[in-house]
């Protein structure tokens, strides 16, 4: 894990994790305020790897997390996040407009009713998230109930303080995301005589709420897992086109959607990115292809000074068994392999005011890529 | 000091003394045959014998005990006695793509739970038939590889692919998602 | 150090308490809901269906149901997970079913290096000194511990361990059931055949888990190395 220091109160820090499969995001703002997004678990598998590294470093998870961010509900961004948000007792919570529809949380009780995976987790904890939102209103520890914060395109989460602490601002998701989630959600919903299966996952992957860490120049892009489409309503078209979002050119982007090429779309590169920007990727080994692929490195390369990757590769030989085992499963399998497991960590820190040196630190086997 | 606990798996002469109901001579009604046919049982009065041995020495799968005028049901004793089965590992899998003649999946270890995530691609031969048409993306299925035993001592190593079959959904189970459905939403949104 | 051996003869079964129609329980009403495969009920061997007792035969599971109680057993630890998914999706289709309690059971055998060894992890468990001045050649017959697990919803879990019935000499077996009452376990009106499965589903790797460790940790506090 990272070496035992904390950033200084005017360093921005945005560290991001990532085994073979999973991602979370942790920032310091500035002034001692931190902001996780998303989450996945740490080696052991028994903790969030931001809680892990937080307390680390010395950070007091209970009081200076100020918020928790789901960026969408896909179970690779949000293991363990329900620990984390109980464990951050003075944070407030965000997630994406769109899944303010009945039909989401249809969705939910639905997934979490049927659980054909004994490690499917991802309705779990978002019920959890919704349960412990309920807890802290009951103690009258917040007045409203639900999210403190329902992401869209332009919405500002926290805003900058000038000289003591950056803001973040949602980028995505678009209005016409958000309309067409109710009718996307709804046509997922099983019926009465339909066979009781797994949920499939939805693509274009544009509900995803991608965001701006920004402090006057300075500024980071965090992608989450945010698509191209057809649409020009949607993804990172609709993001391109508003003028709801900061004018401001980002020095490092946590590339969107784990490098794939349905993430990426030139304008980003042209429109919200500084030449020569510094690329974060976490990848995803799950799949038919484990991403980013070749293709999508060499494009990534064409375009960023510096590409950071959290694991690589995201699969390693599997854990070895007895003989028997091991025979059995080369007589049976044409291909066999394991995630990744190993939690690797980007640290990027610069000075708020943009003056000074940036650094960039790789721990626990991540790498340039 | 504590009781017996009403879900026990008891042994069948418990069962057996519960299920005493005393039936008609009537037909197994799915299939036209006599369910039991009637025989008399001959049998000692020990007080130490189990009922085990009593199962032994009759050749029926019914008794007719004294007094009674209608057949008693005997209920087996268990499972009989077969090939005995080792499972070395153990996966629960979820199909993540389906190709021309094999396919993709994810697999969770069930026998080593902390074990990362594997990935692995299997040829559709490895499927019985009647599970391959379950085999779809999503599809969960269990791996398990180990070894059986048979009744005469031959050792198999064994590699087996099951499909998990699920039933449809119902009115019950929807009604049920719609109630915690609402109670999420309004908890959750903020709108009631 | 002794050492105990598991065999590979293991159980585990799932019995409910309520009201049940024995008659439904037919091979060909699990095939139509998509439950067994249509050769496991092929050669389903049905020792009696009718309306006061059931008793069926797949190939890996035994099924037994009278009106007030259904029980579903394997002894082939491959088919553990598919018989709770065999409970689980009976009763998510028989969602009127009343269900009053319900109990998951595993069923381990231990065959110990000697009679020494086995006779001392006996005497562990129940020690002769209450029982010397009455009893000659006092001896372990059977011992039932009763308690409660940690994070579980169930009333109670009771540990039986004793001389093992059906292997060779020096063996032992322990067996666990785990008790769940739905009384106290019903917040709202779902009903209880759904409530039943929902547990069930959350509750049955974790009890199998939790079988193996509990053993364990018996062996391990006796002194018994087990493999």
């Amino acid at each position: 894990m990272a070496t035992l220091d904390q950033p200084n109160h005017t360093t921005l820090e945005v560290s991001v994790f990532g085994p073979g499969y999973g991602e979370s995001v942790v920032i310091h703002l500035g002034n001692g305020e931190w902001v996780v997004v998303d989450s996945c678990l740490n080696d052991s598998r028994n903790d969030p790897v931001s809680i892990d590294y937080l307390e680390k470093i010395g950070v007091d998870v209970s009081n200076q997390v100020k918020l928790v961010v789901a960026t969408h509900w896909h179970a690779d961004h949000i293991r363990g996040l329900a620990k984390l948000f109980h464990s951050a007792k003075k944070a407030k919570f965000a997630c994406s407009q769109a899944l303010r529809n009945p039909e989401f949380t249809n969705l939910l009780a639905a997934c979490d009713r049927v659980q054909l995976v004994h490690r499917d987790s991802s309705g779990k904890e978002f019920s959890e998230i919704i349960r412990e939102i309920n807890l802290r209103k009951e103690r009258g520890k917040r007045t409203a109930a639900g999210p403190d914060f329902w992401m869209v395109e332009g919405l500002p989460l926290i805003p900058p303080d000038p000289g003591k602490r950056a803001g973040i601002t949602a980028v995505s998701p678009s209005s016409q995301t958000v309309t067409d989630a109710k009718v996307h959600f709804s046509k997922l919903m099983p019926n009465h005589g339909d066979q009781i299966k797994r949920f499939g996952k939805s693509s274009p992957n544009d509900f995803s709420a991608a965001m701006l860490v920004h402090h006057g120049e300075t500024s980071v892009l965090l992608g989450a897992d945010l698509e191209t489409g057809d649409d020009e309503l949607r993804g990172w078209n609709a993001v391109l086109a508003s003028e709801n979002i900061p004018s401001v050119r980002s020095m490092a982007f946590k590339v969107a959607h784990h490098g794939s090429e349905n993430g990426d779309h030139d304008g980003i590169w042209s429109d919200l990115l500084s030449p020569d920007p510094f690329a974060f990727v976490t990848p995803f080994a799950k799949g038919p292809k484990p991403l980013p692929t070749e293709v999508d490195i060499e494009r990534l390369k064409n375009r960023a000074r510096r590409i950071c990757c959290t694991a690589w590769p995201p699969t390693e030989k599997p854990k070895s068994r007895s003989k028997a085992v091991q025979r059995t499963i080369k007589e049976m399998t044409t291909f066999h392999t394991s995630v990744r497991r190993r939690v690797g960590q980007i640290r990027f820190r610069v000075e708020l005011s943009g003056n000074g040196e940036l650094a960039i630190e790789h721990f626990n086997g991540a790498l340039d890529l | 000091m504590t009781t017996i606990s009403a879900t026990e798996a008891i042994e069948d002469v418990r069962f057996l003394d519960d299920a005493e109901a005393v039936l008609e001579n009537k037909t197994n009604p799915l299939t036209g045959d006599w369910v039991l046919p009637p025989k008399r049982f001959s049998g000692s009065d020990s007080t130490s014998e189990s009922f085990d041995e009593k199962n032994k020495r009759s050749d029926s799968k019914s008794v007719m005990a004294e007094g009674y005028s209608k057949p008693l049901i005997k209920l087996p004793p268990g499972t009989l006695p077969r090939e005995r089965v080792k499972v070395l590992q153990q996966w629960e899998c979820v199909v993540t793509q389906v190709c021309e003649d094999s396919f993709l999946a994810e697999l969770a270890d069930l026998t080593e739970p902390g074990n990362p995530l594997e990935l692995a691609e299997f040829s559709f031969e490895e499927v019985s038939l009647d599970d391959r048409k379950l085999l779809e993306v999503e599809a969960v299925f269990y791996w398990c590889i180990g070894y059986t035993t048979s009744k005469s001592g031959q050792v198999q190593r064994i590699s087996e692919i099951r499909f998990k079959r699920s039933p449809k959904w119902t009115r019950a189970l929807l009604n049920s998602i719609d109630k915690r459905s609402a109670e999420m939403y309004e908890q959750f949104s903020g709108d009631s | 150090m002794a050492t105990a051996t598991k065999s590979d003869r293991q159980l585990s079964s799932i019995v409910g308490i309520g009201s049940f129609n024995p008659a439904i329980f037919h091979p060909i009403w699990f095939e139509k809901n998509n439950l067994i495969a249509p050769s496991e009920c092929e050669t389903a061997d049905i020792s009696i269906i009718s309306n006061e007792v059931s008793v069926v035969k797949f190939e890996s599971f035994l099924l037994k149901s009278t009106t007030d109680r259904f029980s579903i057993e394997s002894d082939d630890i491959r088919r553990f997970q598919p018989l709770c998914d065999l409970v689980v999706g009976t009763f998510t289709i028989l969602e009127h079913t009343p269900v009053v309690a319900f109990g998951m059971n595993n069923h381990q055998e231990f065959v110990f290096d000697s009679f020494d060894s086995w006779n001392n992890f006996g005497h562990n468990c129940a020690p002769k000194n209450l029982w010397n001045l009455s009893l000659l050649e006092p001896g372990m017959r059977k011992l039932t511990i009763e308690g409660r697990r940690e994070n579980s919803k169930s009333q109670r879990i009771q540990v039986t361990v004793e001389p093992s019935k059906k292997l060779e000499d020096n063996a032992v077996q322990f067996s666990l059931n785990e008790h769940y009452e739905m009384a106290q376990l019903q917040a709202d009106e779902t009903p209880t055949a759904l409530k039943f499965v929902e547990i069930l589903q959350d509750s049955w790797q974790g009890f199998l888990n939790y079988s193996d460790e509990a053993i364990s940790s018996v062996f391990k506090a006796a002194e018994v190395d087990k493999q």
